[in-house]
């Protein structure tokens, strides 16, 4: 039977209790690379590395002792080349001529380790999808909460723009017709009177009536830029501005009107509200000009990223803006009319306008979801921002 | 069948009928005007002048109108024989640009309402003409 031990294809080895090798089997000498000669009478530690080591000291041999047997005992046995050989181990202990000796029995175990490792692997990977699946539940009631947050306002958004579409139809309809009767009947009035004293009167009355005509145009401006989306596609800025220019400068014909702008990369708008927004800017800087006969207005350009979110608290999405300054060199404004210069008939001068240029311009920036602002001071001129998100094809341009 | 010298014109306010009155009374009347104050009334006066063999000139045709609007007229007068060939001008404050493409696409004048007189001389000399070829 002994004999026999000596060839079992598994690892056989016995020690006292304090670690001495007493016998060992060929599949332990060849699995470790020693000779038998080499292992007996030597402490069994020096065939364990030292993790196993100390296990066996404090766990292993302590449990073996107490119950008489242990079973399924991983340890690392170290190699006569230093590698490790992954083994598990059954033991027991025994009474032989009256001494304690404890018989070893084991197989190597080269892939177990591989095997914890994927289970440790899985184990993980499983957490990790436990929160991800929480994390994702999170997310999908937040969208829920925003998605009936939305539509609680385009059902706003529907009645107001509703409401709006019958003001506008009072608006161009019912407040146009009575002004344009007025109008004509009055003109009739004018041509019929033989009267000199009511003449002057007469004259009021188409002054007023053509005023009302003005202020009812802007409204309908106004309400129509509220109404209609941007038809949007790729503008060339140049362009606009020399045609705003152009325009200008048959409206005023005794000022020379003098821009010096930085090259204009493409922006994607309207380009009938773009072209309004740059009238009205250089428009304000000819009327509210200084000299009498020349003006001139810097427009310069800078490429920057910004938050594209402008209502939700902590949500940060930061995309490509165009932000142009329009500075002129006029009369400005009191700068504490800074943040009111773009409520609707804010009137900032008493030499002109009606107040309805710079709200027209927040109308159309914001249009583009855009930002603008103006920043003056009485005597020295007026800067307005604007603010423009560029899109992908114009981002590529060059500034 | 000859037409009259006669221009109807379809309009339901009041003050828009008399301002025609003055401006072609103004302008000279080398033509009749008659006057409609809605689509219906219109058609009645189109059914009897065409008994009586006596069709309008020209229709001159507000849009914005109670009863029978100027597009429902419209569609019944081109509907109807006879009738059909009589030259139409759409005369509104409609600014509505659906509206304009509409009767433009079909050939048919397109005229906003003026702001002054002169304007309104002008377009009224224009409907006479009209009326002329």
């Amino acid at each position: 039977m002994g004999k026999l031990f000596e060839h079992a294809p598994c690892i056989y080895f016995s020690a006292s209790d304090d670690g001495t090798l007493l016998e060992v089997n060929n599949f332990l000498c060849a699995s470790l690379g020693y000779d038998a000669a080499e292992l007996t009478g030597k402490n069994m530690d020096t065939i364990l590395t030292t993790p196993s080591r100390i296990f066996r000291q404090t766990h292993f041999f302590p449990l073996l002792k107490l119950q008489g047997f242990t079973e399924e005992i991983y340890l690392t046995m170290l190699k006569s080349n230093e590698e490790p050989l992954p083994v598990l181990i059954n033991a027991v202990r025994k009474q032989v001529d009256d001494m304690p000796v404890c018989l070893y029995t084991g197989i190597v175990v080269h892939n177990r380790k591989k095997f914890e490792e994927e289970l440790i692997s899985a184990k993980k990977s499983a957490e990790a999808a436990l929160y991800e699946n929480v994390a994702l539940a999170e997310i999908k009631a937040e969208l829920q909460r925003h998605i009936e947050v939305l539509d609680k306002q385009i059902h706003q958004a529907e009645k107001q723009n509703h409401e709006l579409r019958q003001f506008n139809h009072v608006v161009g309809h019912h407040l146009q017709e009575p002004v344009r009767k007025l109008t004509l009947f009055n003109s009739l009035l004018q041509q019929q009177n033989k009267d000199a004293d009511s003449t002057p009167l007469i004259n009021k009355i188409a002054a007023v009536t053509g005023q009302m005509r003005e202020v009812l145009s802007d409204l309908q401006k106004y309400l129509w830029l509220q109404e209609t989306l941007p038809n949007k596609k790729m503008i060339e800025l140049d362009k606009l501005i020399d045609g705003a220019a152009e325009k200008l400068s048959s409206e005023f014909p005794g000022v020379e009107l003098h821009i010096e702008k930085d090259h204009m990369p493409p922006v994607e708008g309207d380009e009938e509200q773009l072209q309004l927004l740059f009238y009205h800017l250089l428009s304000n800087a000819v009327r509210f000009r200084k000299d009498p006969v020349r003006v001139i207005v810097t427009i310069s350009v800078t490429a920057l990223k910004l938050n594209q979110f402008r209502y939700i608290a902590e949500k940060y999405k930061y995309t490509d803006f165009l932000r142009l300054c329009v500075k002129d060199e006029g009369i400005g404004f009191d700068g504490a009319f800074n943040n009111r210069a773009f409520e609707i008939f804010r009137r900032l001068h008493n030499e002109s306008g009606r107040g309805v240029g710079l709200t027209l311009c927040k109308k159309i920036v914001d249009n583009h979801l855009g930002n603008i602002k103006i920043e003056s001071e009485q005597g020295k001129g007026a800067m307005v921002t604007v603010e423009l998100p560029l899109n992908v094809v114009a981002k590529n341009a060059v500034i | 069948m000859e037409r009259s010298r006669t221009i109807l014109y379809i309009e339901d306010d009041a003050e828009d009928r008399e301002l025609m009155q003055h401006t072609a009374k103004q302008v000279g009347e080398s033509v009749n005007f008659v006057y409609a104050e809605n689509g219906l009334k219109a058609l009645e006066y189109l059914t009897v002048a065409k008994n009586n063999l006596r069709l309008p000139c020209l229709i001159v045709l507000d849009l914005n109108m109670p009863v029978l609007d100027g597009k429902e007229t419209f569609y019944k007068i081109k509907n109807e024989p006879m009738l059909e060939t009589i030259p139409i001008v759409i005369f509104t404050s409609s600014s509505n640009p659906g509206d304009r493409s509409l009767f433009e696409s079909l050939g048919v004048g397109f005229i906003t309402k003026p702001y002054n007189l002169s304007d309104m001389s002008n377009i009224v000399r224009g409907m006479i003409d009209l009326c002329n070829k």
